[in-house]
């Protein structure tokens, strides 16, 4: 997994690549941890070249949701593939999350 | 049938779900549903590394591999303490997003990824089977 990381007009966006699974989301869960610690409110997570996500990732969007949540932030995701779409429709997680098709609509609404 | 196993880790998730991968691939699984067998692998083996291996114990994972007409079986076997994650509630997807708990989440992708799921405790093995077909 790769993670690459900007801040556009004070929204932080992570691009993450390859796969989001038990291993490699301890990394994501820092990077997020250690953004909002900072006070970010605003996030969103670009899943264009994301090829697959188990439930140790959807965790960890989940608990990043929670935190923004109490802080008024807000949390975006954009540009999801078919099947890892169908993973949080599944989990039952997409009716809550706010997902958008591209990044451009998502810095938009974050 | 084909058969692997590995030591009980975490590092052993990425060789477990290549080999699988690659088995249900050749099956000519599309790829599709070869990513949702590699979600069901992931959650089984960390419930065998969490539950059935906890934590003092050491041990093995074996995953068998079996090409039928219709169908391909993968099972996956551990000889921890008898543990049946089929047996945990399925979580209740009505409740807030919010108050839910999120432990039960991977079984509850295991039944809907897989087209049967079984478990069964035969002498010191935990055998969890997955059904997949070959046509939707």
């Amino acid at each position: 997994m790769e993670i690459i990381q900007n801040t556009q007009n004070k929204v932080e966006v992570f691009k993450v690549k390859g796969r989001l699974d038990s291993n490699t989301s301890a990394l994501l869960k820092e990077r997020l941890d250690q953004i909002l610690e900072n006070g970010t409110t605003r996030v969103v997570m670009d899943f264009e070249h994301l090829d697959y996500i188990s439930s140790a990732g959807i965790r960890v969007i989940l608990k990043a949701v929670k935190v923004l949540n109490r802080t008024r932030g807000s949390l975006v995701l954009c540009s999801l593939q078919d099947y890892v779409r169908e993973v949080f429709e599944i989990a039952g997680f997409d009716g809550y999350l706010t997902i958008e098709q591209n990044l451009e609509q998502a810095l938009q609404v974050v | 049938m084909k058969r692997e196993s590995w030591p009980a880790d975490l590092g052993a998730l990425p060789p477990i779900q290549e080999y699988v991968e690659n088995l249900v691939a050749g099956a000519g699984i599309p790829l599709k549903r070869v990513v949702q067998v590699a979600i069901a692998v992931e959650e089984v083996v960390m419930n065998i590394i969490s539950h059935a291996y906890a934590k003092t114990l050491k041990g093995e994972i074996a995953i068998e591999f079996e090409e039928h007409s219709h169908q391909v079986v993968i099972r996956i076997i551990d000889t921890g303490i008898p543990f049946d994650p089929l047996g945990a509630p399925e979580p209740d997807t009505g409740l807030d997003l919010m108050d839910r708990p999120i432990g039960g989440l991977g079984v509850a992708m295991i039944r809907k990824f897989m087209d049967g799921v079984t478990y069964e405790r035969s002498g010191n093995r935990n055998i969890l089977g997955l059904v997949i077909h070959k046509t939707e």
